[in-house]
């Protein structure tokens, strides 16, 4: 061994306790970047494999399309997996439940069968188009009770789908009907096409041959899902588009949503919270290593004063440097990564036990983040040689000489008052640490980080959050009715009688109607669309524009860019041929829509180029609205009830009494919210669990750096011990020490979290409006465990050293 | 007789401090060295002696003044060639000893040797720690040692690459008068053995009066130079 390499590991060896303390710094802060990515890793992963479960592994739906068109997708380079079902039919079935009407029939291809939300409770997936897949739900609802091999035969009347207008609109008309004998190979847990079905249950059989005349549904998984945007904006340019939806909750979770912003959102949060973490282990790698710097600035001063130059002073601290990180980088691996793998084995198998597969936690390992761990290590490593070679190559040896300690500084005045106010011990600690600055500095930048990490992922933690919710459901409601269009469609009065009806039941917590439909503006021929409202969305509508309900009974608000009428004049309206005249009481250009249909957080735009005009329910219902029927173009009518229920339920059941399901359709969303339910489960565990782990790691590290520098200043402690001090002295020199420094670092520290957090948010909120989050409680968390920390942390070593 | 000078300052000052506060430790010193001499110099502390013993060393810097060592203005070189020139031809020695706590007795020793990447000679290792009375120590670390013993290692230290000139500042200034009387024993032997050239700092009379010459310094500036007669 050359002789620098053989000094470079003397050092380490021959003072274990400094060697300790200093890879304690470093393991710890390998095994915090190696655990963050591991854990947020294993929780995309898991988020991924459940959304692929209870959602479909797919990145966009068609549905209601013809087949060559489906088939057409099957030749795309871009995409990895193409799944098609069809709609073969439905039959009447009588079962408990009074709305639904009888069972549909779909068939799903192979490629469905695997990639879509099906997951057997019992049983097998059909193999022909003789066996069938029925749900749980169904199951539960029968008259008589049925078992897997059961036959179930049903009147199918079959379906066809026909497409006009060049393709842009289709119909689904009757197609004969045929005796089919199924046979139940499985029974499956309730899919999302079945909840959300109104009014049938649903069947799943194999697809076995695409016959041409049936609609089909395609699902396509592409290769990339980043490539998912450009995709789908391509099909939205296609007479398809009315057809085409996303799988946002797969897409968010793979990091390629468009919807809604949260792929900018949730790629800034994963950007963001790599600098962030970067940046800490750089930090501390560095404070690691300050440590020990003060007092190998004695060795290097006495090597340079027997004639070592800064090239050689240089090589030392590099070697030193890298034999920390191989003996560190491993462990650090080990524990950050181990403890991911143990935690989420752990708590898989508890989850197992409670949701019975349905929620699915996994230990995920990417090569690349173990590579990242250790690249960014090895550059923090070297970044923090840097200032020890800098300071190394000044050492003096003239300070060596005189054996001067590190204290450079100026005698530190302390005035007189200050001084009694102190008394001695007092007095003591002020000089200490005004004298070591840089000793303690690595204690307060240590006790700064852990601040300033837990507000930032306790910030971080509530924007996923926030994020996740308004991808998976709105969450202030759970059931939706609603008109359902067409020839025959319900009398837009029924449906007001129906409406009315429904509020009047005891679940009801709050509710919303929309009634939107098409005018004309009797001045200048112009068309405009018409809100009615009604509700908690319309009456938060009116808060926000100051306006209180009783003033808009018989009046309305005109939303216009350049409004032909003022505030207080009468805008004339025009509905099938019958003039309206609604006195104005308000102007506004800014667009309701997002607001009065119940977005969790509405994005509030400019009206642009419409015109709009809101109006309460009172008026809408004595207007003979333009409902549109046999009308081929639809969209400028529709009548919705949004429902936040206690018991949706059992609502559900009490508006299937006097409503005609035929006509109305009930969107019950308990299962898509026991669905988010679970998903938000799982990321409390993973998030919480990973705001757990860090504070604890960043404990450890506080830990380290007080016993490491309590062990440094071992003399200057038997000097005082010599000189007559007591230990009751001794305690009452730490805890002045450790407030004057400890109060300062978790005031920087909470100082720049709650800075760094605000700024988090604001980046975040320029893409979309979110509600801004003050972690109050984890702060104070946080300072009554740090305190305690630094007070243990202090007579732990001390105790030790008197035993020594 | 060309008389070999080893060591020639010229005009050496030095001033610590600012304007308003400052000291001026050593004021316009000049002398010569004759190769092989033993030289010590006394002074009332405070006057300079180390201030003096630190620039002849290369490691401080004068304010004014030029130091030659071997016709070489020590001065004048870059930081690298200083450490190398530091490392052959000077050997230093201080008070407090100095040593690397983490290295054996040994390894102190040979350290300006290695850092030089010098191969060593064994025997003459041998031999070294012999003369220094510390046969039966070289795997000792230095705080298993007497504050003598860990002077004699540095002695060693400051032996190893036979420098032409060693400088020592109160070696003996911790120790007691036996142990102080070994180390000058030692310093003379190798004066003799080596003709290294020896300027030693002290306090004590009876130490000075060993010396060839004896130079006196006062407030910074020599005022008594005083040479044996040399049979
Ligand atoms: N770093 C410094 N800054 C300011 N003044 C200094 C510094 N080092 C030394 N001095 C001053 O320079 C003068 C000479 O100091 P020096 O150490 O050379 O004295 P000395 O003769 O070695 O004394 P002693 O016998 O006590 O060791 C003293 O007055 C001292 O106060
Ligand atoms: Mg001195």
């Amino acid at each position: 061994m050359n002789i620098l390499s053989s000094i470079a590991w003397k050092n380490l060896k021959r003072n274990k306790k400094r060697t300790i303390a200093t890879s304690i710094g470093i393991i710890v802060s390998v095994a915090l970047i190696s655990f963050i990515f591991t854990l947020i890793y294993s929780f995309q992963n898991s988020m991924i494999e459940n959304t692929k479960k209870s959602v479909g592994n797919y990145h966009i739906h068609i549905d209601e399309t013809a087949s060559e068109v489906a088939t057409k997708f099957k030749q795309m380079q871009k995409i990895e997996k193409v799944g098609i079902s069809q709609t073969i039919g439905a039959s009447d079935y009588e079962t408990q439940i009074y709305a639904k009407q009888g069972i549909r029939i779909e068939a799903y291809d192979e490629t469905s069968l695997f990639n879509r939300d099906i997951s057997i409770i019992e049983g097998r997936l059909p193999k022909n188009e003789k066996e069938i897949l029925i749900s749980s739900y169904l199951v539960n609802n029968m008259n008589e009770p049925v078992k897997i091999g059961d036959k179930l035969t049903l009147d199918v009347q079959k379906v066809k789908l026909t497409i006009y207008n060049d393709g842009k609109d289709s119909v689904l008309e009757p197609d004969g009907v045929e005796k089919v004998v199924y046979t139940i190979t499985g029974i499956i847990k309730q899919t999302r096409q079945e909840a959300s079905s109104s009014n049938a249950y649903i069947a799943i059989t194999k697809l076995e041959q695409i016959e041409e005349a049936r609609p089909c549904e395609v699902t396509i998984l592409l290769k990339n899902p980043k490539e998912e945007n450009a995709f789908y904006q391509a099909l939205m340019n296609t007479n398809l588009a009315n057809h085409v939806s996303e799988n946002s909750e797969l897409l968010l979770w793979q990091g390629a949503t468009n919807e809604m912003n949260e792929k900018s959102q949730m790629e800034l949060i994963g950007i963001l919270s790599i600098i962030i973490v970067v940046a800490i282990t750089i930090i501390l790698i560095r404070n690691s290593f300050q440590i020990s710097i003060s007092e190998r600035m004695k060795e290097f001063g006495t090597l340079i004063s027997i004639g070592a130059n800064s090239k050689q002073i240089t090589k030392i601290v590099l070697l030193e440097g890298i034999i920390y990180a191989i003996i560190s980088i491993p462990i650090g691996l080990i524990l950050g990564i181990g403890i991911v793998f143990f935690s989420t084995r752990g708590i898989g198998n508890v989850l197992e036990n409670i949701y019975r597969n349905e929620l699915n936690i996994q230990f995920s390992i990417n090569g690349l983040f173990v590579i990242a761990t250790i690249l960014i290590t090895l550059l923090s490593t070297f970044i923090s040689c840097i200032k020890p070679i800098k300071e190394a190559k000044k050492a003096s040896p003239i300070e060596v000489i005189k054996q001067n300690n590190e204290i450079k500084n100026k005698d530190v005045k302390i005035s007189k008052v200050k001084s009694k106010f102190l008394g001695i011990e007092g007095e003591l600690a002020y000089k200490n640490i005004k004298r070591n600055k840089r000793k303690y500095c690595s204690t307060t930048i240590s006790i700064s980080i852990i601040m300033i990490l837990v507000i930032i992922v306790s910030g971080i933690i509530q924007y996923v959050f926030s994020i996740v919710n308004n991808t998976y459901m709105p969450t202030n409601r759970n059931i939706d009715v609603g008109i359902i269009y067409g020839y025959g469609q319900e009398e837009t009065s029924t449906v007001f009688k129906n409406f009315d009806r429904i509020k009047k039941q005891d679940s009801i917590i709050d509710y919303s109607i929309l009634v939107s439909f098409k005018g004309i503006i009797k001045e200048n021929n112009k068309s405009i669309s018409i809100y009615g409202c009604e509700g908690k969305q319309y009456k938060d509508y009116l808060d926000n524009l100051g306006l209180k309900y009783e003033d808009t009974v018989k009046t309305g608000i005109f939303i216009s860019n350049n409004p032909i009428v003022q505030e207080g004049q009468t805008l004339n309206i025009i509905i099938k041929n019958k003039e309206y005249e609604i006195p104005i009481i308000k102007t506004s250009n800014l667009d309701p829509y997002m607001q009065l249909s119940g977005f969790d957080n509405p994005k509030i735009l400019n009206v642009g180029n419409y015109e709009k005009l809101v109006i309460s329910n009172d008026i809408a219902k004595t207007i003979d609205i333009d409902d549109e029927r046999d009308s081929n173009v639809r969209g400028n009518f529709s009548m919705d009830m949004k429902i936040n229920s206690s018991n949706p339920n059992q609502l559900e059941k009490e508006i299937l009494q006097f409503v005609n399901p035929n006509k109305i359709a009930v969107v019950n969303y308990t299962k898509q919210k026991e669905d988010a339910q679970r998903i938000s489960t799982i990321m409390s565990i993973f998030l919480y669990g990973l705001l757990l782990v860090i504070s604890l790691i960043g404990i450890t590290n506080i830990y380290n750096t007080i016993t490491a520098n309590m062990n440094l200043r071992k003399r200057e402690f038997e000097i005082l011990k010599a000189i007559g001090m007591s230990n009751k002295q001794f305690n009452k020199m730490f805890t002045y020490e450790s407030l004057l420094y400890g109060l300062k670092a978790l005031i920087i520290g909470t100082l720049i979290g709650i800075l760094l957090n605000y700024g988090i948010y604001s980046i975040l909120k320029a893409k979309q409006n979110m509600p801004y989050y003050f972690p109050i409680v984890q702060i104070i968390i946080m300072l009554i465990a740090t305190i305690m920390v630094i007070h243990i942390s202090t007579k732990v070593t001390w105790n030790k050293q008197e035993l020594d | 007789m060309s008389e070999d000078i080893i060591l020639k300052c010229e005009n050496l000052t030095k001033i610590y401090g600012n304007e308003e506060n400052k000291t001026i430790a050593l004021d316009n010193v000049s002398f010569n060295v004759k190769r092989g001499q033993f030289i010590s110099i006394i002074g009332a502390s405070g006057s300079g002696k180390s201030t003096l013993l630190h620039l002849l060393g290369g490691v401080d810097k004068p304010t004014s003044g030029s130091v030659f060592i071997n016709n070489i203005d020590i001065h004048s070189l870059t930081e690298n060639d200083l450490s190398a020139f530091r490392r052959k031809e000077i050997g230093l020695i201080y008070q407090f000893y100095n040593l690397l706590p983490i290295m054996n007795v040994k390894e102190n020793i040979l350290l300006p040797s290695q850092l030089d990447k010098r191969k060593i000679d064994e025997k003459e290792l041998n031999d070294l720690i012999n003369v220094l009375g510390l046969g039966d120590r070289v795997t000792h670390l230095p705080n298993q040692l007497s504050g003598g013993q860990q002077q004699r290692v540095a002695i060693g230290r400051a032996l190893i690459n036979h420098p032409a000139l060693i400088l020592a500042d109160e070696p003996t200034g911790n120790l007691d008068s036996k142990s102080s009387e070994e180390i000058v024993e030692l310093l003379k032997v190798s004066n003799k053995k080596y003709n290294q050239t020896i300027l030693l700092v002290t306090h004590d009379e009876k130490i000075a009066k060993e010396a060839d010459r004896i130079i006196t310094i006062k407030d910074g500036k020599i005022v008594k130079d005083i040479e044996k007669n040399e049979e």
